[in-house]
């Protein structure tokens, strides 16, 4: 039996859920975690998380700066951008869209 | 960045291997700089927290090196071109220099200096080639295989070896019969001279390069 694999259906759907997380207000990489932790995404690690900033930041949908924290170092925060809130308005539409359609499917095979 | 704070063995461990492991990745050198010093604050923190560097890559941290290249700023083709000629400008510099060195400090042996014209047994070259060769690929081969298992690593290195003995032994064969005891004389400093500074152009070059790409990105 083929195991479902859940990482490929996250593939771009999490990309969105961080770029949510950080046009709520900045956070920092463990903040944008816990956050998505506590939503649901219990499986999150910084390891998973950090190449997808990564990527977001090249694509100049967020950007970062240092800023102090109260227990230890400066912690790098990321910031959305203008292009970064176009593009969040897009995977809204996109995913509530694509969603819509998913469900028809699913509720038309179930009947 | 570190300002001296300390990771846990094993969070010591995996950041030396993913340091390694990137490194040789054709990643842009300062795109590279700042990945290694959010790795070393991702690992901290978590430590500070009281997790452990398995906590933050809990798939090992293979899967997150690949992840990161295929997301992070890459060379471009005339960066990697100038590293080429940074390394062999560097490395003619390096050998003439230590020749006429060695002939300083033992004068009766090998290569002699007179004045500012050295001589050369033209198969002598094949050791700062195959010395280049043997660095170059027992260091990609170490870095790649950072996260294999001991057994792998011990076999790999096995076949690294046996293949570098291989090229070396037809290598010196090959030159001893084509070039013989022929020898080559030139003026040294006419070579160390621009040798030395093309390599500092090309470094030059290369740091004032990589740092608009890096720019050009943010």
């Amino acid at each position: 039996m083929v195991i479902f694999d859940k990482s490929q259906l996250l593939k771009g759907t999490l990309e969105g859920c961080i770029l949510k997380t950080i046009a709520r207000e900045p956070v920092y990489a463990y903040g944008a975690i816990e956050y998505l932790r506590k939503k649901g995404f219990t499986d999150l690690t910084e390891g998973t998380l950090y190449p997808l900033l990564l990527r977001l930041e090249r694509q100049k949908l967020i950007s970062s700066e240092l800023r102090e924290s109260a227990v230890g170092p400066k912690r790098k925060y990321y910031l959305i951008t203008e292009d970064g809130k176009d593009y969040l308005k897009q995977f809204e539409l996109e995913y509530c869209a694509l969603e819509r359609i998913i469900k028809n499917i699913l509720e038309e095979d179930d009947e | 960045m570190n300002n001296n704070r300390k990771l846990s063995r094993d969070g010591a461990r995996m950041y030396s291997n993913i340091r390694r492991y990137l490194g040789d990745k054709a990643i842009n050198r300062y795109e590279l700089k700042k990945v290694k010093s959010d790795v070393f604050e991702m690992i901290y923190e978590a430590e500070t927290r009281g997790e452990t560097v398995f906590n933050v890559f809990p798939d090992g941290g293979k899967a997150f090196c690949d992840d990161v290249v295929k997301n992070c700023l890459h060379k471009k083709w005339y960066e990697v071109l100038l590293e080429a000629l940074f390394c062999a400008s560097a490395l003619l510099a390096i050998f003439t220099l230590i020749t006429v060195l060695g002939d300083v400090i033992y004068p009766d042996e090998g290569e002699s200096v007179n004045g500012m014209y050295l001589t050369v047994k033209e198969y002598t070259l094949i050791g700062p080639l195959t010395g280049g060769a043997i660095g170059a690929v027992f260091g990609i081969f170490f870095n790649r295989n950072v996260f294999s298992d001991n057994r792998r690593k011990t076999l790999m290195c096995v076949i690294a070896f046996v293949a570098l003995a291989v090229f070396v032994t037809v290598a010196v064969i090959v030159l001893n019969v084509v070039l013989g005891e022929r020898t080559i004389i030139f003026n040294w400093v006419a070579v160390a001279v621009p040798a030395t500074a093309l390599a500092i152009i090309f470094w030059s070059l290369i740091l004032i390069i990589a740092k608009r790409n890096f720019k050009l990105k943010i």
